[in-house]
């Protein structure tokens, strides 16, 4: 019988500093058949137990393309984000997922793709990003609008120039600090038609719960349809499978119904943005 | 074919003996009374079991869902499951509460099974017994319709009790030496009950199309959030995890427990999401309900911030969303959470205001 609480071994195989509270991980599945079997579409989540500390959600953020291992960004906030900092090269953590409904590559195929991200919510996108960059012919246009709390809150800042051939980035900050020359202020701002084709194209979202409404607003501005426009959600789910209702909004599960949503199935559910 | 199980009687007056006999081979669990309440409780030596009661104070779903529970063990990141080879009997289970149980079923066992509770569900033999429960149109408007989900059904006949098996393993239990052959014949109330859709449709719009109106806020505002109705509940079943490291010395050892959780606790719905700016009405003074048990640590960000918005969280997965997902409401209207509420909140009440407010709301247009 199978028990879908218990998670699979994988070894911690590379540790790297972003900013000054979050790091980035490098897992390695311990059995090869778990490996074989890991895939996932873009947005899927997975449950990662750091044992001792608890089970917490977290968006993948390497591409579906990348077998070897997988990656996750993790901003230490709570409990268990503060044990996977006390954790060394090799030690274990466990795995449950992926969970949820994601975006199918084929859906991006041949389209332009704007992502909107805020935070660490740039995170999951990375996935596609690096997807993007692999695939290059298969996809249009794609644009990252980012914006993060200052200059020094800016995730994967040495990757940029390798994201760059494939794909146009428009970083924004909140706080002027530390001699920074980009734009100031809310990724709305820098939503428009030079930074991203609105034409054939998808916008995906990720970022903190207040970024949405006014980001969709944004876009509908722009002539994106409601059916192409993808939100990345954030709840507190706890089991993944459906069963512990912490995730629940409105009668659906954001663990499996989601955690993509397009805005046309978003604007259905009563207090999900 | 179908299949004939044994239909046969039992001298009340036995049931001691039987229950002996029972207890050798199974974990058994009986209502025994408990000051002035009654509990479902393991019996070893003489304890006294009662035949007739009211309500249990915890239903028989929670032996299948206790309320902490081991899921696995680990040592240096190895994990090891644990062993659930428990052989349990529920004896003097009443319909209502067998009618919880299936239902529980189909939300654990279909799609993807709980594991725990699938073994303990495998391992356990159910022995309903007549209730004093007095079906009425609420009953009748939940669909409560049992004349299967136990293994032996114990029909109160007066000195006697008529013993219906539905199982192989019932018939094993009635081929006993106290059971006797009997021409007693069967109550037809058990068959009586056919789901009403249409008083639950009525219910489900009730809660579905009321969520802005002032019926929640006057109820919410009664409420203290303790949870008390979803412990009860038989047909509450969130959860939350969390991990025990081992006191002893040895590093990277301990245990992952689920335990219950309820809706109406402020971090049910709270993500650890540092700096997320939080929502707007955080900005006026909290009520009661929001200190209570507020178990986050202030940081984070809470989706359904408002007592008012958990509170009606838990009717709408129980009259909307549980209906949506099976068909059947998650109530059985077994009492126990009108029993147990200290602010006195009776579920029915709110209900039915909740439809009147609906027909007021619908008549002013």
């Amino acid at each position: 019988m199978k028990n879908i609480y218990k998670p699979k071994e994988t070894i911690i195989s590379d540790i790297k500093r972003l900013t000054a509270d979050t790091n980035h991980f490098t897992l390695r599945f311990s059995l090869p058949l778990d490996r074989n079997n890991f895939d996932f579409d873009f947005g899927q989540f997975i449950l990662l137990s750091v044992f001792g500390f608890g089970e917490i959600p977290l968006g993948i953020a390497s591409s579906p393309n990348q077998k070897e291992n997988f990656e996750i960004t993790v901003r230490k906030a709570g409990t268990v984000t503060s044990g996977l900092f006390g954790l060394k090269l090799g030690d274990k953590v466990g795995i449950r997922g992926p969970f949820g409904r994601g975006i199918k590559k084929e859906d991006l195929k041949y389209k332009n793709i704007a992502l909107i991200a805020g935070g660490i919510g740039l995170a999951p996108l990375r996935s596609i990003i690096q997807y993007v960059g692999w695939q290059r012919k298969e996809f249009g246009r794609t644009s990252l609008i980012y914006g993060a709390r200052n200059k020094y809150e800016l995730l994967y800042t040495e990757e940029y120039k390798s994201w760059e051939k494939s794909i146009d980035i428009y970083p924004t900050v909140d706080e002027d600090i530390g001699n920074w020359t980009g734009h100031v202020g809310l990724v709305t701002e820098i939503c428009n038609p030079k930074s991203l084709k609105c034409e054939d194209a998808k916008a995906i979202i990720c970022g903190p719960p207040v970024m949405y409404k006014s980001v969709i607003e944004k876009l509908i501005d722009l002539g994106f349809q409601d059916k192409d426009i993808y939100l990345l959600l954030e709840r507190h789910m706890k089991c993944g499978v459906g069963k512990c209702q912490h995730c629940v909004c409105d009668g659906k599960y954001v663990c499996q119904d989601g955690p993509v949503f397009s805005y046309e199935e978003a604007k259905e559910i009563r207090g999900l943005i | 074919m179908e299949e004939v199980f044994l239909r046969k009687e039992i001298d009340k007056k036995d049931i001691p003996k039987l229950i002996n006999a029972l207890k050798k081979r199974h974990s058994l669990y009986a209502p025994v009374k408990k000051g002035k309440e009654f509990i479902f409780a393991r019996i070893r030596g003489k304890k006294r079991i009662v035949l007739v009661y009211p309500t249990t104070t915890l239903p028989p779903t929670k032996l299948f869902l206790p309320p902490r529970e081991c899921l696995f063990t680990f040592k240096n990141g190895n994990i090891k499951m644990p062993k659930l080879h428990e052989r349990t009997l529920l004896f003097g289970v009443h319909l209502v509460d067998i009618h919880a149980i299936l239902e529980l079923d189909e939300i654990m066992l279909e799609k993807k099974p709980d594991y725990n509770y699938q073994k303990r569900r495998q391992n356990t033999t159910i022995i309903g017994i007549t209730g004093n429960d007095k079906y009425d149109d609420f009953h009748r408007a939940l669909g409560v319709d049992v004349h299967t989900g136990y293994d032996v059904f114990l029909e109160d006949a007066g000195d006697r009790f008529l013993a219906i098996s539905t199982t192989v393993k019932g018939d094993r239990i009635l081929r006993k030496k106290w059971f006797k052959p009997t021409k007693i014949r069967e109550q037809a109330k058990q068959k009586e009950f056919t789901p009403a859709f249409q008083k639950l449709f009525e219910l489900k719009t009730a809660v579905a199309m009321t969520k802005e109106l002032k019926v929640w806020d006057k109820y919410a505002s009664l409420c203290y959030g303790c949870g008390n109705c979803s412990f009860v509940c038989p047909l509450c079943f969130c959860s939350d995890t969390e991990d025990k490291p081992s006191l002893e010395k040895e590093k990277g050892k301990g245990k992952r427990e689920r335990h219950y959780d309820a809706c109406f606790f402020k971090s049910f719905t709270t993500v650890h999401a540092r700096g997320a700016p939080v929502s707007a009405d955080r900005a006026e003074p909290r009520s009661v309900q929001d200190h209570g048990r507020d178990r986050s640590d202030g940081e984070g960000f809470t989706f359904e911030d408002k007592h008012r918005d958990r509170f009606y969280h838990w009717y709408h997965h129980k009259f909307v969303q549980m209906i949506d997902e099976i068909g059947k409401p998650g109530c059985i209207n077994c009492g126990r959470c009108i029993k147990y509420c200290p602010a006195g909140i009776n579920f029915r009440e709110v209900l039915e205001e909740a439809k009147k407010e609906l027909e007021k709301k619908i008549n002013s247009k």
